[in-house]
């Protein structure tokens, strides 16, 4: 959809709204899920968001919407104008004025294969076919696979003027198995980020095995024993935890004496083994050449050898530092990682069992959304995985819970692996921690 | 009507083309707007409207959906086209006219959102905040949230139906942030309804606010909870968050229509214990999960899902009912975040019905166990519905009486081993508004429960046996 953006401004500055920022995306989003060979839904959908922020007498307001026709721009002004009255008390030089260099997020949109909706139809039936005849046990076997093709545009009052593009296929699989007993058991897969059906597919094969055994290896599991192990995490694991933790190094909460990690920079706050960088071009789906300010998104290391270098800012959080942001702002002055990425160990997965020796290999941990609390970092949830016996996996188990405190857990991390993948915003390998208490039978 | 009956029609045509046997129109046009104050200073004032269509097409098991917020007829006349080729075949409909269907208002409103101004709304937030910061100096940062939603739907049918509703909500939040300068600790409390401002007057948000932050200072000295399977009361209103993840995902059509839910084909079986009784209740008049019509057009039903142990319904919606035998009937609770979302069957509010026992009865029959008072939600796998769900104000209960307060603790179980193992169900069934995401996006949906004893349940503490 093509939008008379200057109208928008217009309108805004014979309010007095000044500074002006408007943010605007579109996207096209085409998708196909098949259950058991048989193609249940397809979906296609167009979307176009518009959303300001403006200042009015020193207090802002902000206004969203989807409903776009030549009345928006002034309806926008007036409602922004309506919020501002009453608003956050705001500084004009919160807002990015622009002029800064951008480096190119490695999405390779220029490389991307589209396809039609049959062809995705077909990939997704091939595809549940192939997972179909994998085993014999699967009593229903889900694959969903979308094409997503997104634009996202920034520009404000002082000429700030930046866009992206990002397309890309996506795509899911769950199963279900059944033992004799008609115990069922789920795994599944997420792979994405792909420029071609092909390239999905490819992926989309590896992991089957991976979503399969989730299901088959947890039949007539149990509990094992409440009490502290030894464990290693998977990546997806870890990675799923770390997002929590990283929300405590928001420049903001440190402000606002929020942060546990308030005036820790400098200092160890995990273990040493742990070097995170932050890496917003690499190709992934979260990749971005901006922040939520329009800002240049940057490469800085976060934590090196488990001391603190620095926090996620926006332009006001920087600012009350004397300092530049560093192209992390999430929105309201938060700010947050775009990509990161935790430096590799020089272990593979059976050289952490073998160190660990005796404890637990944790393959995956739910209730994200209720059993953590990203304030005080204490956490209390389910996991599975498998006992480990001299070096060895020695059976599965399931139905524990892991409970504890994010910062105590990654100060006990010991050892990392060497099989970095993707996950969630972050690049992450398996980790080997010496306590982790869990609560089973 | 927002699309003109011709127009209408001429669309729902466009999509019966090549052999749907049903198409649909969903019309949203969603207002909200959201006053908070954080930082002892106002945060943030905003607003947003949705508004787009989607459009529904069903043949036989399959389904095709399509979504825009471009609202021209040429748009909506090309997206039904598009999605009718999703199929191959031949028309066996056509819709020749459409006639509105009236429904029953469950959601009256005595003072409109406009009422009152940003001004007035504000001070009313403030109030709540200067009475949490009172409570201690220990108290870090209050968040206090009002959020407004106005909502016009339209839905056009193949059936020949139009229907509309006027849908209204209003919650207030408080989060209450506590420090002793060696750790924090939260407490989160936010009562909504389908009401207008009027919900704001019967409120007493003060003392909600006083709440939050004596729980929040008395949780940085709680010692860890216990690890371990125990006896557990739960307690009311948000408690009903068990029954929400344990048994209602599970019974909702999508899971049941693929046979993927354990609770698949047990419709007159037992499955809980005889004191268990328990509704998907769409029709109570201002209820959180109220609405006067689903999503696709049905009216809401008081549907009896369990009744003394014994499972007696479903949920269903138009598609997950023909996917499990032409003979079942949709229940009113098809439901969907947005014209973005492709609707289903969802909960609207759920509770476990009263029972005989005092709330003090079922505390003083444990000897050794917790007590979970308050809950930040939870997540259940519908497939092999092991659920979790978090209690963040949580007692120990030692000889029958509540002992002392601990940290948060999960409780995690499969529904079907934990429904027989509810052997007290309390006098006292309340029920609180939560947001549930699932497949059609986020839902407002209201649980409830009386105070009730589970025999025996996995918590998950950091402080061992």
């Amino acid at each position: 959809m093509n939008i008379n953006t200057k109208k928008y401004f217009e309108e805004a500055k014979k309010r007095g709204l000044e500074p002006y920022q408007l943010s605007f995306a579109s996207s096209v989003e085409t998708s196909v899920e098949v259950f058991n060979g048989e193609v249940e839904q397809q979906q296609i959908g167009t979307s176009f968001d518009i959303g300001a922020r403006a200042i009015y007498n020193g207090k802002q307001g902000s206004f969203a919407t989807d409903a776009i026709d030549n009345n928006t721009p002034s309806i926008m002004a007036e409602n922004i104008l309506e919020n501002a009255r009453f608003g956050k008390e705001e500084k004009a030089e919160h807002y990015f004025k622009g002029g800064k260099k951008y480096k190119r997020a490695k999405i390779l949109f220029k490389e991307f294969k589209p396809a039609t909706l049959k062809e995705v139809r077909e990939a997704a039936l091939l595809l549940c076919k192939k997972i179909q005849e994998r085993d014999s046990r699967l009593t229903s076997v889900q694959v969903d696979i979308s094409m997503i093709e997104s634009e996202g545009n920034k520009m404000n009052s002082y000429g700030l003027k930046c866009k992206e593009k990002s397309k890309a296929f996506a795509g899911y699989m769950e199963v279900v198995a059944e033992n004799e007993n008609k115990e069922p058991r789920s795994g599944g897969a997420r792979f994405r980020s792909f420029l071609s059906l092909e390239d999905l597919m490819k992926e989309a094969d590896k992991v089957i095995d991976e979503a399969i055994h989730d299901a088959v290896d947890f039949f007539g599991t149990g509990p094992v024993p409440s009490k502290k192990y030894k464990a290693v995490l998977s990546y997806d694991s870890f990675s799923s935890l770390f997002a929590f933790f990283v929300g405590q190094l928001n420049a903001k909460s440190v402000h606002k004496h929020l942060s546990v990690f308030e005036g820790k920079l400098g200092e160890q706050i995990v273990s040493k083994c742990l070097t995170i960088d932050h890496t917003p071009h690499v190709t992934c789906f979260s990749a971005s050449s901006f922040d939520a300010e329009g800002y240049p998104t940057q490469d800085f290391p976060i934590i090196k050898k488990g001391v603190l270098q620095t926090y996620f800012y926006s332009v006001e959080t920087a600012l009350e530092e004397g300092k530049e942001s560093n192209g992390c702002a999430t929105g309201a002055g938060n700010g947050g990682p775009v990509v990161m990425t935790v430096k590799k160990g020089k272990y593979s997965k059976e050289e952490l069992f073998a160190k660990m020796k005796d404890g637990l290999y944790i393959t995956s941990v739910s209730g994200l959304n209720s059993g953590i609390n990203g304030q005080t970092l204490d956490f209390s949830l389910p996991c599975q995985g498998y006992v480990i016996k001299d070096g060895k996996i020695e059976k599965a188990t399931s139905m524990i819970v892991m409970a504890g405190n994010l910062k105590t857990l990654f100060n006990s991390i010991v050892a990392l692996g060497n099989d970095i993948r993707y996950s969630g915003g972050t690049f992450t390998p398996s980790v080997l921690v010496k306590g982790l208490s869990i609560s089973g039978k | 009507m927002k699309i003109s009956k011709k127009n209408a029609i001429a669309i729902l045509n466009a999509g019966l083309a090549t052999g749907a046997d049903y198409a649909e129109i969903y019309y949203q046009d969603n207002r909200t707007h959201g006053y908070a104050r954080r930082y002892k200073k106002v945060h943030a004032v905003s607003g947003g409207r949705t508004c787009g269509i989607g459009i529904r097409l069903l043949k036989g098991l399959q389904c095709v959906y399509g979504y825009t917020s471009d609202l021209s007829f040429k748009a909506l006349l090309n997206l039904a086209s598009s999605l009718a080729l999703g199929f191959e075949g031949e028309r066996v409909l056509t819709v020749e006219n459409l006639k509105e269907k009236r429904m029953k208002n469950l959601v009256p409103v005595e003072i409109p959102h406009d009422a009152w101004d940003t001004e007035k709304k504000l001070a009313y937030l403030k109030e709540g905040e200067d009475a949490a910061f009172s409570v201690s100096e220990k108290i870090q940062d209050v968040v206090t949230r009002l959020s407004e939603e106005d909502e016009y739907v339209e839905i056009y049918n193949s059936d020949g139906i139009f229907v509309k509703d006027t849908r209204c909500r209003t919650r207030v939040m408080v989060a209450a942030i506590a420090s002793d300068g060696k750790s924090f600790q939260q407490d989160y409390i936010g009562p909504g309804l389908s009401k207008g401002l009027e919900f704001l007057q019967e409120t007493d948000f003060v003392s909600l606010c006083k709440e939050a932050a004596e729980t929040a200072v008395a949780l940085l000295d709680a010692p860890e909870g216990p690890s371990g399977e125990m006896p557990v009361v739960l307690g009311n209103y948000f408690g009903g968050v068990l029954f929400h993840e344990a048994c209602g995902h599970p019974l909702e059509g999508s899971a049941i229509s693929r046979n993927t839910s354990p609770f698949a084909g047990k419709l007159g079986q037992k499955i809980a214990s005889d004191v268990v009784s328990a509704y998907d209740d769409g029709t109570i008049v201002n209820g959180w999960g109220s609405e006067s019509v689903d999503d696709e057009g049905n009216e809401p039903t008081k549907n009896v899902l369990i009744k003394d142990g014994v499972l007696t319904n479903y949920m269903l919606d138009r598609y997950t009912a023909r996917r499990i035998s032409p003979e079942m009937k949709a229940t009113g609770a098809c439901r969907r975040e947005s014209y973005r979302y492709m609707p289903t069957t969802r909960m609207t509010n759920t509770y476990i019905a009263g029972g005989s026992s005092t709330p003090e009865e079922i505390i003083a029959s444990v000897k050794d166990g917790i007590y979970c008072k308050g809950f930040t939600g939870g997540q259940v796998d519908p497939s092999t519905d092991q659920f979790i769900f978090t209690s963040d104000v949580a007692y120990v209960i030692k000889d029958g009486k509540i002992d002392h307060l601990i940290k948060p603790v999960s409780l995690i179980g499969y529904g079907y081993e934990i429904l027989p193992k509810i052997t007290m169900v309390g006098n006292d069934c309340t029920r609180a508004p939560g947001v549930c995401g699932a497949a059609s996006g986020s839902c407002y949906v209201e649980v409830g429960q009386p105070t009730l004893l589970i025999s025996s349940i996995l918590v998950g503490g950091a402080g061992g046996e």
